[in-house]
């Protein structure tokens, strides 16, 4: 490519990064000066800035809200962590397997995922009916409050079920370019056990890799809307729900605090992220000067051990969770009737029926806004990759991260609100288009992120072949690369539809509420607990999600079967 | 397939901060005639040749002239260049058979049809005697299997001058011998100018081809003293 376009790239880059800043200084600078003057839309001086500053910091219930915030998102993503370390260090054949068997849990929408955790355990849940009256004695559905609980525990619980997964996926991504199986082989011939060589020869390599996804978990259990609004206590809610809660208020007085609150949340994530990085890279340099203490005791390895079977013991609980909690969307979509304590519901398509058309629709929808924002993000996705690639470029630089990964890890309420402040002046209507632009910015930096290593990591001795045999770039991009790369091409767009499933408040905010999903309509019952309703769109957000990935390894099964004579 | 003279006029590489790797290099050959470049790991053989080629070496500068008979081609892409390149790994498409990797090389004709072209591929397998291997997944081929599959590709692509980059140097010594009396025997029969890269004396191939043996030494290309002494 030509150094022109290289430039152009590089610039929008930067614009990109900026952009975000500015949009986001800007919307929030919009909203300030409504406050301020006054004037406009708020319309009086009760409203200016100082004032909202006041009443929002003033809010009885700003610091339950603010400590819940930071108590789910450290918890949650401190418990991953944990976990997928002691998973992986786990190894041998039981881990594979339980590793192999998270792979689908990663394409569950969080929505889809909190409302099966939902329906299983709550006090009424199929868990309860399933053990009642048989063992626990339960004849009525007893007064517990599990889903919502005021220290968000079952919120702690769904996030960690739900990002563990995530965090493996990334590890095995990220272990791709590192040589794990000499490090151990080394680590063992040297008399450390496997999961000790794991721990201290894989894992220091490993973490580095491992930090920028973390950060994404950390983040995401710090500002996520949806999975807090079904599992999550509402009475105070979350900052992020807060937040949400303010722009949708149709008081002046609630509404003019909204910029201080997307404020207060962006501030507190970034200092999160700061902190938390700055703690475990403490300890990181701790476990390091550690090395010089020798081997473990066998105390240490005892317990490095326990904790491996607790992890592999909490990776078949996600996955029994995940099975049981679609069985249990299942059974509530095809209930009729279920009274308490019956193990199973009278089965009926009545709920479905009811549903039918507005069921038709939000499916619509929901492949529409998906497969265009995918195929789309893709398509521009690998332009940009091949461009990289052919420079030379073996991973993202490092101005081009920040721009990919910025809407990423900043509150995505924060990201949503902005852009929509910023784009609505220029005359955008909310809708359709507008929401698939807004989950085709989330799903290019979620798909960059999945697809970068792979791409540009795509051995260049292949490429040098290609180039000396006289095939062109063209050729050798759509027989070479693109063929070799089918696997991680397809995977990246699948998931990218399941991104696009699970992307709620863009299509809450960009859609203006016009442009219903299944994950809408699912997070709207939910709230509202109507249980066959929810459950009818949670199977529906699963089952779409599971169809996917069954086709995407379908055609990678089909792709290595029909090779021959496909070129010939 | 017939072989063209290669010239080599001033070629010069740096690194984009402008430091020399490869210092100002001229040589020419003739068809039937094989240059033989050797020198310790790092001197800069292997950069020479993809130079050479014009492969993509992003981080690189050239600059020199390379003509292949009357036609400059240093300013034209790898792809155009007809000069074909082996390397020490064979580099086999695995997403491709066997069948398929020379297939994706081969020219296309009037009136070709996927069962002539099926035939020409096994043609230049059964050159290379691997007759009956074309469906074969590269994976489940040997080594010097897999090299000969690579010569075959190579081969059909229809060069006007070859590069040899240690091509043998990962076989084992009695495969090794065998794959390089192969290569040499089509080498030679496609009259074509050869360049090749070795650490290993065995490798150069006297019988089939005029020799000049040359000496590689941090990016400075010299006349060997075996070949000064009339060797």
């Amino acid at each position: 490519m030509k150094p022109r376009l290289h430039a152009w790239l590089t610039i929008g880059s930067y614009c990109l990064t900026a952009g975000l800043g500015v949009v986001v200084l800007t919307a929030v600078g919009w909203f300030l000066w409504q406050g301020t003057l006054g004037s406009g839309v708020l319309g009086s001086t009760e409203h200016s800035s100082m004032f909202a500053m006041r009443t929002f910091f003033d809010r009885p219930a700003l610091g339950r809200s603010v400590l819940l915030s930071l108590w789910v998102g450290i918890a949650s993503s401190l418990m991953a962590l944990w976990i997928t370390r002691h998973l992986l260090a786990g190894g041998g054949r039981f881990g594979r397997l339980v590793t192999r068997f998270l792979a689908p849990v990663l394409a569950i929408p969080h929505v889809a995922f909190a409302i099966g955790i939902s329906l299983l355990i709550w006090p009424g849940g199929w868990f309860a009916r399933l053990l009642s009256p048989w063992f626990t004695g339960w004849q009525r559905v007893p007064d517990w409050v599990i889903i919502g609980d005021p220290f968000g525990l079952t919120l702690i619980f769904g996030l960690v079920l739900r990002e563990v997964p995530f965090l493996v996926m990334m590890a095995l991504v990220a272990s791709r370019g590192l040589n794990v199986n000499s490090s151990m082989r080394a680590g063992q011939s040297l008399g450390l056990t496997s999961i000790e060589s794991w721990h201290r020869l894989v894992w220091p390599q490993l973490w580095p890799r491992l930090r920028l996804p973390f950060v994404l978990v950390l983040a995401y259990g710090l500002t996520n809307v949806e999975m807090t609004m079904v599992l999550g206590p509402n009475m105070p809610p979350s900052l992020s729900v807060l937040v949400l809660q303010l722009f949708y208020d149709p008081n002046p007085q609630q509404f003019v605090q909204l910029p201080w609150a997307a404020l207060c949340l962006g501030a507190l994530t970034l200092a999160v992220i700061a902190g938390t990085l700055a703690i475990l890279e403490c300890s990181e340099r701790g476990e390091a000067r550690r090395a010089w203490s020798g081997s473990w005791s066998p105390l240490q390895r005892f317990f490095s051990a326990l904790a491996s079977v607790f992890a592999q013991g909490i990776g078949w609980l996600i996955f029994g969770v995940f099975a049981f909690g679609l069985v249990a969307s299942i059974l509530f979509a095809l209930s009729r009737q279920w009274r308490f304590p019956d193990a199973f519901p009278e089965l009926s398509m009545q709920t479905i029926a009811q549903l039918g058309a507005s069921l038709n629709n939000a499916l619509g929808t929901t492949l529409f806004v998906a497969i265009v924002s995918a195929g789309f993000s893709l398509l521009l996705l690998v332009f940009v990759l091949e461009y990289l690639a052919r420079r030379g470029r073996r991973d993202w630089p490092k101005i081009w991260q920040c721009g990919l990964y910025a809407p990423l890890i900043l509150p995505q309420i924060v990201v949503v609100l902005s852009l929509y402040a910023a784009v609505l002046p220029l005359g955008f209507e909310v809708g359709t288009a507008l929401t698939v632009f807004g989950h085709s910015l989330f799903i290019f930096c979620f798909s960059a992120l999945l697809l970068g290593s792979s791409w540009l990591q795509f051995d260049p001795a292949l490429i040098r072949q290609a180039e000396s045999l006289g095939l062109s770039p063209m050729t050798t991009l759509t027989r070479i690369k693109i063929p070799m790369l089918a696997g991680p091409l397809l995977l990246t767009f699948v998931l990218s539809l399941t991104v696009s499933f699970s992307l709620y408040l863009p299509t809450l905010v960009f859609g203006g509420g016009r442009v219903t999903t299944l994950l809408t309509e699912g997070v709207h019952f939910a709230t509202n607990l109507r249980r066959p309703q929810m459950a009818v769109f949670a199977t529906a957000q699963t089952l779409l999600s599971m169809i996917g990935l069954a086709i995407c390894f379908g055609v990678l099964r089909l792709l290595d079967r029909k090779r021959q004579g496909i070129m010939l | 397939m017939s072989g063209l003279k290669l010239t080599v006029k001033d070629l010069v590489v740096s690194t984009a901060a402008a430091l020399p790797l490869i210092h100002p290099v001229r040589f020419s050959l003739e068809p039937g005639q094989c240059l033989v470049i050797q020198g310790a790991s790092g001197a800069g053989k292997s950069t020479l040749l993809l130079a050479i080629a014009g492969v993509q070496t992003p981080d690189l500068q050239m600059n020199g002239e390379i003509r292949l008979g009357d036609q400059c081609v240093s300013d034209q892409p790898a792809y155009r260049r007809r000069i074909g390149m082996l390397f020490q790994r064979p580099n086999l498409f695995a997403h491709l058979s066997v069948g398929q990797n020379v297939a994706l090389v081969l020219a296309k004709q009037p009136g070709d049809s996927i069962e002539r072209r099926r035939q020409r591929v096994e043609k230049w397998l059964d050159s290379v005697g691997l007759a009956g291997m074309m469906d074969r997944d590269p994976a489940t081929l040997s080594g010097g299997q897999q090299a000969r599959v690579a010569l075959a590709r190579m081969l059909a692509a229809d060069p006007s001058a070859v590069l040899l980059d240690e091509p043998f140097s990962a076989l084992d010594p009695p495969l090794r011998a065998a794959t390089r009396a192969l290569v040499y025997r089509h080498l030679a029969e496609a009259n074509v100018p050869v360049v090749l890269v070795t650490h290993d004396s065995g490798d150069v191939p006297a019988q089939q081809f005029e020799i000049k043996m040359h000496h590689m030494s941090s990016g400075k290309l010299q006349v060997a003293e075996s070949q000064r002494a009339g060797h």
